[in-house]
């Protein structure tokens, strides 16, 4: 017990990676369960063509992450179209899922406002104004990332 | 950047790093920067063992805590190997996690694919006429509300799944293997239910 409290403690210095990961899902999860979701507002969701470009920008990320990190954990080595995907899709793919996430937002604050108030809708155009400075902290974090890949690809050549 | 650190961080078996995949003119720099890619998703088990020891030894008063790994001796790597069974333990269950959602979110996109090329190519067929254009088509098909129909809980249920890893780049702190998962089987339902509770009742 001692042992996990000083971890957590230690935690407030150790990791960055944890803020950049809660800012990620925490957006994931506004959208799939405070949006999307039948008990949110599935009405301007619904026929959007944004949901559509949303799923394919978070699912072609997906597949690209997570199966990047099991060549990565198995041992089998990661293929070098992977790290190639792994940091160059995001610069297509992250505006494209984003800016439909914010569309699907604002789309959201109408109904939000008549069934819920002002309050509801007011919440929603304070989200989008979080996610303004929320985009810039995670695409110079991807940018940083793929500048290292670069710089590192480039020297084992 | 300190050596120490990486030859710290460097128990490449339990990690899997162990492989092909770095060849011998791969530098520590690199393999150091691999390893912190981890990180992202998936904390590699020589963190925890460090903390360990950092811990242990921070009963010791002379010990430096906030530069932990820059005190540490390379020889720390050899005492790693004795603590591998709950590491591997962890790495299996990483990687089964990872191989799980690359499935999961494989199905989503293939699903996406299907459906919203189907609507597509039928709101194209039936609506020439009224829409010329190949991007009228698309607008009208993705309008249908067939993708979200088909994927909404399927997605929802992908995406909770992911709320893991907040977990596991705290976990990288934590020993126990079961904490993500007893902590996310713990959470998420009172989490979810929650929201669900605030929105059922406080609409009208």
């Amino acid at each position: 017990l001692r042992k996990y409290i000083a971890n957590i403690i230690r935690l407030g210095i150790v990791r960055a990676p944890v803020l950049t990961t809660v800012m990620q899902i925490a957006s994931r999860y506004l959208l799939v369960h405070l949006i999307a979701a039948p008990w949110a507002f599935p009405s301007t969701t619904r026929t959007s063509p944004a949901y559509t470009s949303m799923l394919l920008a978070w699912s072609v990320t997906e597949v690209i992450r997570y199966s990047y990190f099991v060549f990565l954990l198995s041992g089998t080595g990661v293929p070098k179209l992977w790290t190639w995907l792994r940091y160059n899709t995001f610069l297509v793919l992250y505006p494209l899922g984003v800016s439909s996430e914010c569309w699907l937002v604002w789309k959201a604050s109408a109904p939000a406002g008549h069934q819920y108030g002002t309050w509801a809708k007011g919440t929603l155009w304070a989200i989008l104004g979080v996610y303004v400075p929320g985009i810039y902290v995670l695409f110079t974090h991807m940018l940083a990332q793929r500048k290292r890949f670069i710089r590192e690809s480039r020297r084992s050549v | 950047l300190e050596p120490a650190r990486i030859e710290g961080r460097s128990s490449k078996r339990h990690i899997g790093l162990d492989g092909p995949e770095l060849p011998e003119k791969t530098s520590l720099d690199h393999r150091k920067y691999i390893i912190d890619e981890l990180h992202l998703s998936a904390h590699g088990s020589t963190h925890e063992q460090i903390n360990d020891r950092n811990v242990s030894k921070s009963i010791q008063p002379q010990n430096n805590r906030l530069t932990p790994t820059a005190s540490m001796p390379p020889k720390a790597a050899d005492k790693r190997k004795s603590t591998s069974p709950p590491s591997s333990a962890r790495n299996a269950y990483l990687l089964a996690y990872n191989a799980l959602s690359a499935a999961l979110w494989a199905g989503v996109l293939y699903k996406t694919l299907t459906t919203a090329s189907a609507e597509v190519s039928a709101a194209g067929q039936k609506g020439w006429f009224s829409s010329e254009t190949a991007v009228g088509a698309v607008q009208k098909g993705l309008a249908s509300g067939k993708v979200y129909d088909e994927l909404e809980r399927y997605t929802r249920i992908t995406q909770t799944l992911a709320g893991m890893e907040v977990v596991h780049s705290l976990t990288g702190e934590f020993t126990c293997l079961y904490f993500p998962l007893l902590f996310n089987a713990l959470t998420i339902p009172i989490i979810l239910t929650f929201i669900r509770s605030v929105l059922l009742h406080t609409s009208p």
